[in-house]
């Protein structure tokens, strides 16, 4: 078996995601479930409960202390927003208990991950996307191969890490020279078996390029600048600590201007200590 | 940048980052007012624990021509690209503003 087959036979043993989200994906497969029921659901755990509230009352939201139930958060943010953000949640605890290894942290990794879905989710409300509910959860997901591979590439993720360190190249370069592929490829892997929607899918699979199969959707691309601007305003740590060059092709399509930082620079930062805060607090 | 502060830690000259709103999301003093004595005993009898108030301000404050220097030196061998577009020079410039935001925070 090669180093990627044994990784992919790994992740189909993966912990499946906890029970108020598989409840939840469940319930909302019925059409003629009502938003009470719903909210009974996430209220069943308590903790997740509390936690979306935190969230969604934060300045990522901006309601700032006006939604006090469950049921009002699903009322001004619709079922799928909701969903997505327990998704994002139930995988960050999933994923919380790992190792650190050499300077590759966990809690520094989910950072990144919460500064991508942010910054993200500002570049699609800057492209006027309507529909925001994918971009916060792609940019938590977008690297989630690379935790695979931490926890379960071994001594070959020693190698990829040293290899980070001694020529000071971005990670994926080195997962590419060990392993022969890289974190995109597995987090693919994991969003087929986690039956993501397919953009998520593309999003976690083109994000360095921004261009899923020649074309550019526009997640994908939102997330591709996403990460750049998290790696730039330092947020989390996701490997290496290099900016790579944006996508001529995407700051074209998305017509991207300086004028996106002018006034977001203080917010991203604001919003990504607070939700970071919140997300990764137990 | 901003911080969330207890209202008892709040000074006059403070200048609200954010509107204070009241439980139904009315505003009662909206973003970017400079606070005077008399607001403290505002807020207390509006029942505001906590207020976002402006903090240090990148543009407010003196940065040495050295410093700024070490910041595009530190955030350039970061980068393995040339800030052509209006884009690129932007985010070239954001990265520059953190790296002093963290070189300032050292100094303190």
């Amino acid at each position: 078996m090669t180093t990627s087959e044994k990784i992919i036979d790994k992740i189909k043993y993966l912990p499946t995601l906890p029970t108020v989200f598989s409840r939840l994906s469940d319930a909302m497969s019925n059409p003629r479930i009502s938003n009470d029921e719903i909210a009974s659901i996430i209220s069943s755990d308590q903790a997740a409960a509390i936690k979306v509230l935190k969230v969604v009352n934060s300045a990522f939201y901006g309601f700032s202390g006006r939604i006090d139930t469950i049921s009002r958060a699903l009322l001004y943010l619709g079922l799928n927003e909701v969903r997505n953000l327990i998704f994002a949640m139930s995988v960050i605890n999933l994923f919380k208990k790992s190792h650190s290894l050499m300077n590759f942290r966990p809690a520094e990794f989910w950072s990144h991950s919460i500064g991508v879905g942010i910054a993200s989710r500002l570049v699609g409300s800057v492209m006027q996307i309507q529909n925001l509910e994918n971009y916060f959860l792609a940019g938590i997901l977008h690297d989630i191969g690379k935790l695979i591979l931490f926890e379960h590439a071994g001594e070959d993720y020693v190698k990829v890490l040293r290899i980070v360190e001694e020529k000071k190249c971005l990670i994926i370069d080195a997962e590419k020279e060990v392993l022969g592929f890289d974190h995109s490829k597995i987090g693919e892997i994991l969003a087929i078996k986690w039956k993501l929607p397919p953009t998520i899918k593309n999003a976690v699979r083109y994000h360095h390029s921004g261009i899923a199969d020649g074309s550019t959707e526009k997640l994908v691309a939102a997330i591709h600048i996403g990460d750049i601007i998290a790696r730039t305003l330092e947020l989390g740590y996701p490997g290496d600590d290099l900016v790579p060059e944006p996508n001529e092709i995407v700051v074209e399509k998305l017509k991207l201007t300086g004028s996106l930082f002018k006034d977001t620079f203080d917010s991203i930062l604001k919003n990504f200590e607070e939700t970071n805060k919140l997300l990764l607090s137990d | 940048m901003s911080n969330l502060i207890e209202i008892e830690k709040s000074e006059p000259g403070m200048t609200l980052a954010a509107p204070i709103l009241n439980r139904y999301g009315q505003v009662l003093l909206p973003s970017g007012v400079k606070l005077i004595p008399g607001h403290l005993k505002m807020f207390r009898t509006w029942g505001i624990k906590l207020i976002t108030v402006k903090g240090v301000e990148l543009e407010e404050t003196v940065i040495s021509e050295e410093m700024k220097k070490k910041a595009e030196e530190i955030f350039s061998a970061r980068i393995s690209w040339e800030a052509k577009s209006d884009f690129e020079k932007s985010l070239f410039e954001m990265g520059v503003k953190k790296i002093l935001l963290n070189l300032l925070k050292k100094s303190k």
